[in-house]
């Protein structure tokens, strides 16, 4: 499959984002443990804590899985969960956290839809997004370059640290770039599990219809248009065409009455 | 003009040897494998049967391509076909810039002293379980957090769950 979009910037995104940032960020995997777990918690309590239902935790782990085994980053664990809230969310963690509503998981209609949901925030955590607002952070947090990396063996500094974070990803939303770059990346893990690539489409322009085009999750997310635009750069630029892979009976199946 | 004759043979031949073997340089297609499981096969359908598991990142020649599979040959010599979803013509870079994070932590947890192994997913560990404590986190959340990270489901798995949908090389 030739991931080629013959935009600079987007197949450095596709294809090279860890090595764009792995001069940037001193974390260790250690301390993103730390610090995605602490960030994981203050999504589970604001959020009406993890959703128990076990067939749809294994279901939502399974199509999480399969795309992340086709990410930039297929070698640290992934984490799925639903959060039990009614709101139309989905989150990342760094160290592989992943969570979507249940208020989205009553909208989405199909597994390729879901996929790639989790294939988005997948791409927050393979691209680092979330880290990279900790190292901008660390002036806020008092922490020098070289602290950063030893920031989880100070627990005021590692407080401030995920404070800062999680009010970043909580209450304003990343950059409009880290949610475009999310938009395009997990349309292209979604794609290559097998998925009917122009299943998001389809997903996005339902929320745009119901949520109104400037009324995304965030402030700063871009409006609903420009993330379809974005997912369709991606779909026209690989020559993509609709497959009828969207797996409906089996989705509906486990989400139930959800 | 005799003596020109016997050497433009040899030399013909030379360079038209080096130009066989430049251009079949220039033409070999490399690609890379795009996914943590990836299976060689020795035929173009997931009911083939496996020749070898490859390595995410690993490069391979390509041979021929034929619908979604491409035919290809491994470094170490191993030949058949990969369903091309599972390939990309960059080499990823994930996975080398998680090595270099988990160097640099193996450097400064000897450094601080800290044996302890941390490969795998963990939960909360002291420092965020140290920051729910500060900031109020019930139980019955970070216990959630705990449950999350000890999920368990095994590539295996993934893979029976792909084939019951039809998914990638199992498309039927």
């Amino acid at each position: 499959m030739q991931i080629s979009t013959g935009n600079e910037r987007l197949d450095k995104m596709i294809h090279g984002g860890g090595t764009l940032l792995s001069g940037l960020l001193p974390i260790g995997y250690e301390e993103e443990q730390s610090i995605g777990a602490a960030i994981a918690l203050q999504v589970i309590a604001r959020y009406g804590g993890v959703y128990d239902q076990p067939d749809l935790t294994r279901y939502v782990n399974l199509v999480g899985r399969a795309v992340a085994l086709t990410c930039d980053r297929p070698d640290i664990p992934y984490h799925f969960a639903v959060l039990n809230s009614d709101s139309i969310n989905a989150f990342a963690a760094p160290a592989g956290y992943v969570f979507v509503t249940r208020g989205l998981v009553k909208q989405i209609r199909n597994e390729a839809e879901l996929a790639a949901v989790l294939g988005h925030e997948i791409a927050h955590v393979s691209q680092k997004h979330i880290l990279e607002v900790i190292q901008r952070s660390k002036r806020l947090a008092g922490v020098s370059e070289a602290g950063l990396a030893y920031a989880h063996q100070n627990p005021d500094v590692f407080k401030n640290l995920v404070d800062a974070a999680a009010k970043k990803l909580l209450d304003e939303g990343l950059d409009q770039d880290k949610e475009l770059e999310g938009d395009s990346l997990g349309e292209v893990f979604a794609a290559r599990v097998g998925y009917d690539p122009t299943a998001y489409v389809t997903l996005l322009t339902r929320l745009r219809s119901l949520k109104g085009d400037d009324k995304a999750f965030f402030k700063t997310h871009p409006n609903f248009s420009a993330r379809i635009n974005a997912v369709q750069q991606v779909i026209q630029t690989q020559g993509w065409k609709p497959t009828g892979v969207l797996l409906e009976d089996r989705f509906v199946r486990v989400r139930g009455k959800t | 003009m005799k003596r020109h004759s016997r050497l433009a043979i040899p030399l013909l031949t030379l360079l038209f040897a080096s130009l066989y073997l430049l251009t079949g340089v220039a033409l070999a297609e490399i690609v890379f494998v795009q996914s943590k499981t990836a299976k060689l096969r020795s035929g173009k359908t997931s009911l083939d049967s496996v020749v070898a598991d490859l390595k995410f990142g690993e490069p391979l020649e390509v041979l021929s391509k034929e619908r979604s599979w491409l035919e290809v040959q491994t470094a170490r010599g191993a030949k058949g076909w990969i369903f091309a979803g599972k390939t990309t013509p960059t080499k990823p870079a994930g996975s080398e810039d998680d090595a270099l994070a988990k160097l640099g932590k193996s450097f400064r947890r000897t450094e601080a002293g800290d044996v302890t192994a941390s490969a795998g997913a963990r939960g909360l560990d002291k420092a965020s379980e140290d920051y729910a404590k500060r900031v109020g986190i019930t139980q019955r959340d970070r216990d959630a957090v705990d449950r999350m990270a000890a999920y368990r489901i095994t590539d295996q798995e993934v893979e029976e769950f792909l084939k019951s949908g039809g998914l990638g090389e199992y498309a039927k």
